[in-house]
């Protein structure tokens, strides 16, 4: 409870602020609010591993939009300001969709490259923009033929804006979504293979922060009333971005307290230069700089204090349970079909005429020596490699064409290298899982809603965390669990995804001796709940003593079948492993 | 008509002989180091600005600027080695005699006969100089910062630099003798010396790049620092001083290219960062990775900037960013999904 009240007395203080502060730092105090918007936008494209350097151009854009259609077209501002907003998230899906599949510092330049370019715009167009001397005698916004102009309500009524997006930006970081885009952040194939449509998700969280940089645009138009290019160049996203980083994605809120801490040093060191040492010029940069730089280097992942606030996650009891799939049906049944797949790389035939089946209820193990080709049978099954001949069936119809529907037909995988999120806890990593079996979106993320669907993914979370054995940890952050506890995280979050077929890439890789034990007994566990287990795994042991069937391979092909005594004995396997004359 | 395109293609390439030493020092550094850096164009304005002291017979205020710098990192080095007494000393030690060194080959330069040959390395090793002490106080206390955070602070040190120039050159220009006078008339196309001189070193400091890279074993080690940093280091390679010296030089590629365009546009303690944002976008087109892409890259800049600035001036520089897009495009397209750029 005491957090509420800590933001609840945060937000009254900001509110209350404008009527008790001297006029100056009134005005400073709206601006570091619309700063906070903008800046709320970067450090959720933060949070899913983008960054922007065009986010000041598309304030611009909102606050242009608005603006010429109350002078031009003599709309009031209560339409001009919505069509704005419009406008500029219409932009920034069209520009999403041809940048966003940019990865590393092509991102930033290509961001880099249209926020130049409206600004461009804004600069050339002049018969409609008033080129660089701009545009003034912008309406006020009105109510109830009451001019919005007191600069005191306007503070107000922009900190009310600002905090209700952290808040609702902070709501959407711990919901279904954002869980997703840590997901994508990290692991974009594990992101994939849980269902995750990748390209969507990253193109709707750019839309929802330009959306609001575009909000704070036309709340700047209609404050101002007057408006020219300069406010949105290049300057301006670099400093929001400054202000992104510094605040830190681990908290929404990181966006208030890096808007205040830029605008601060930036206020301070002007004051600094200007008013104490009395030396006219630019010269606070140094200062500002080097602050960013001693901050950086020692708080790299941004100011907010995260240790200190660890995420309130919903009750683990209680929800109802999660629609399950019906399993009766299979019994019996083959459920996987892999038929005469081959696989190419240019000249390179890593899989020739694979053939094998799993029944329900099966546990079966794929061997071979290193580069036999059992990842790449793998990568099949799970949707990432198409073959290049043959087929795959699951449930006698063909796999998915879209890797990430694959997952809600009942194929659910682990990896061989372990993708959890490693700064989620547990919990959270597990309930990744559920996404396919979820419907909660960005919508009911922002504004609420979501609250059964959260407490019944938790519970469902919480049941398969006891169910391996990690009750203990639950609340502790993955990536500080030991690479074996790592894996076991691995199989309750594909379990969760409610599976007919747990497909386990080399989950005993790197686990000690007792690790290997805890993990025969999950498996036999889950085998005897009636699990059907595809394996891939090195330790012969180990897949020995679990597996009902194996399939061995070697050079990419097929060369045994059957139980593990059979396959022991089979001249041909202890050929592959052993060298040997044929 | 074709003498106009021959004068703009000419003027485009002295330009992009400028970026292009930017654009190499932004490959080399982001290869070895993963920063980004946009701090880069400011070499380029200290090394006009040095050369234009030296030349005028100051002590340049470089001197300054390096001479707390490396205060600032024998302090924070020597606080980090504070529980060994023996590095310390030597950390300190060797900032002391880095300073003296430095100070010396500036008081040589200044007492002898003003020549454009002395002044040019000393400014050159004085600004270079910064280099490493940027990498070791930034960037090499969190060698796995995140790429943005990496970027980030090239901006805080960007502002430093600049501000520091605001600082001790002030507002005003400072105008630059060219290496040499006059120019050549090729048919109607009238090539000065300067530029002919910015492209020849532009062409000589590759073809050294090429050969350190290729023919010595500490290229080699900077290569494969870049190809792979935890093997790199497994190997037994530096790679805090394999980063240092990427940074030093890139500093002395920029500082060159400052001091060849410096006669040309006057020297300016705002003039860095455009051109340094420009060798980027060259750079781009190569994915800040591939040397002659690089190239090729802020070539297209210089010759676009150059007609562009004939015919739409007033948007000579929305244009050249504006080529980023489709670069990028293109780039995107080579890359299958799923493949780290």
């Amino acid at each position: 409870m005491s957090r509420h009240i800590w933001a609840l007395l945060v937000g009254a203080l900001l509110l209350v602020a404008p009527w008790v502060l001297p006029p100056f730092y009134v005005g400073l105090l709206t601006f570091t609010g619309l700063s906070a918007m903008v800046v709320a936008g970067l450090v959720l494209l933060l949070q899913a591993g983008q960054v922007s350097l065009g986010h000041g151009a598309f304030m611009g854009l909102g606050a242009y939009v608005s603006a010429v259609l109350c002078l031009r077209y003599d709309v009031s501002p209560w339409l001009a300001m919505p069509a704005g907003v419009l406008l500029t998230a219409l932009a920034a899906a069209v520009i999403g969709r041809v940048t966003l599949r940019l990865r590393g510092h092509y991102l930033p330049l290509a961001t880099l490259a249209w926020g130049i370019g409206l600004f461009g715009v804004f600069l050339a167009w002049g018969e409609l923009t008033g080129g660089a001397s701009g545009l003034d005698k912008i309406p006020a916004i009105s109510l109830f033929g009451f001019e919005l102009r007191d600069e005191r309500l306007y503070a107000c009524i922009v900190w009310a804006v600002a905090l209700s997006i952290v808040v609702a930006f902070r709501r959407l970081q711990v919901s279904r979504i954002g869980r997703a885009v840590a997901a994508v952040r990290t692991h974009e194939t594990m992101a994939t293979s849980f269902g995750i449509d990748v390209a969507a998700l990253k193109s709707r969280v750019f839309i929802l922060s330009a959306i609001v940089a575009a909000i704070a645009g036309v709340l700047y138009v209609h404050h101002i009333r007057f408006i020219s290019p300069t406010p949105f160049n290049l300057g301006a996203s670099f400093k929001f971005l400054i202000m992104a980083v510094l605040g830190g994605p681990a908290h929404s809120a990181g966006a208030i307290v890096g808007a205040f801490v830029i605008q601060g040093i930036e206020w301070g060191a002007q004051d600094l230069f200007a008013n104490r040492l009395g030396v006219s010029g630019n010269y606070e940069i140094i200062v500002f700089g080097a602050i960013l730089v001693l901050v950086l280097v020692r708080w790299p992942g941004g100011l907010w204090p995260a240790h200190l606030l660890p995420t309130v996650l919903p009750p683990t009891t209680g929800g109802t349970p999660l629609p399950q799939r019906g399993h009766d049906a299979d019994a019996g049944g083959v459920l996987l079909e892999v038929e005469d797949v081959a696989v190419s790389f240019g000249g390179l035939q890593a899989l020739r005429g694979v053939s094998f089946t799993l029944g329900a209820g099966e546990m079966v193990g794929l061997i071979g020596p290193n580069g036999a080709g059992k990842t790449t049978v793998f990568n099949v099954i799970t949707g990432l490699q198409r073959p290049t001949a043959g087929a795959v069936r699951f449930r006698g119809r063909p796999l998915a064409r879209h890797t990430d529907r694959i997952v809600g037909d009942g194929l659910a995988r682990t990896f061989q290298h372990v993708q959890l999120v490693p700064t989620l806890s547990v919990l959270e990593n597990v309930a990744i899982g559920a996404h396919a079996r979820t419907r909660c979106g960005i919508a009911s993320g922002l504004f609420g809603g979501n609250g059964a669907e959260e407490r019944a993914i938790f519970t469902a979370a919480h049941e398969a965390i006891q169910r391996v054995g990690l009750a203990d940890v639950a609340y502790a952050a993955a990536g500080s669990l030991p690479l074996g506890r790592q894996r076991i995280v691995e199989i309750a979050r594909a379990l969760l995804a409610d599976p007919v077929v747990l497909l386990l890439d080399e989950p005993a890789a790197g686990l000690r001796f007792s690790e290997k034990l805890e993990l025969v007994k999950l498996l036999r566990r889950l085998r005897r709940e009636g699990m059907t287990i595809l394996l891939v795994e090195h330790d012969m042991e180990l897949v020995m003593s679990v597996v009902d069937r194996l399939v061995v391979f070697n050079r990419g092909e097929v060369i045994a079948r059957g139980t593990p005594a059979d396959v022991q004995r089979d001249p041909l396997v202890i050929d592959a492993y052993l060298g040997g004359v044929a | 008509m074709f003498d106009t395109a021959l004068f703009l293609l000419a003027d485009g390439l002295t330009n992009g002989a400028v970026y292009a030493q930017v654009a190499l020092s932004l490959v080399l550094v982001y290869s070895v180091t993963r920063v980004v850096n946009i701090a880069q164009g400011e070499y380029v304005m200290l090394g006009a600005l040095t050369y234009a002291d030296l030349l005028d017979g100051r002590m340049p205020a470089t001197m300054a600027i390096v001479v707390t710098g490396l205060a600032l990192w024998g302090v924070t080095s020597a606080w980090t080695a504070r529980h060994n007494r023996r590095a310390m000393m030597r950390v300190l030690g060797g900032a002391a005699l880095a300073c003296l060194v430095l100070a010396g080959i500036s008081a040589g330069v200044l007492a002898a006969p003003r020549s454009a040959f002395l002044a040019m390395p000393a400014a050159i090793l004085l600004v270079a100089s910064l280099g490493p002490i940027v990498y070791r106080v930034t960037v090499q206390p969190n060698p796995n910062a995140s790429t943005v955070v990496l970027v980030i602070i090239s901006v805080g040190v960007d502002m430093v630099l600049q501000g520091v120039g605001l600082l001790f050159w002030g507002s005003s220009t400072y105008s630059v003798a060219p290496l040499a006078n006059g120019g050549i008339s090729v048919g109607p196309l009238f090539l000065a010396w300067q530029s002919i001189a910015i492209i020849a070193i532009a062409i000589v400091i590759m073809a050294a790049l090429y050969a350190f890279f290729e023919f010595t074993l500490y290229g080699k080690a900077l290569q494969a620092t870049a190809i792979n940093r935890l093997g790199a280091q497994f190997c037994g390679i530096p790679v805090a001083r394999a980063g240092a010296l990427a940074f030093f030089l890139g500093a002395a590629f920029s500082a060159t290219s400052g001091m060849l365009l410096a006669p040309l546009v006057t020297a300016h303690y705002d003039m860095g960062f455009v051109i340094g944002l420009k060798g980027f976008v060259g750079s781009a087109m190569g994915g800040l990775i591939d040397y002659p892409l690089a190239l090729a890259g802020v070539f297209a800049v210089g010759v676009l900037e150059s007609t562009s600035a004939y015919a739409w001036s007033a948007y000579r520089e929305v244009l050249v960013f504006a080529l980023l897009i489709p670069i990028l495009l293109w780039r995107s397209h080579r890359l299958k999904p799923g493949q780290e750029a």
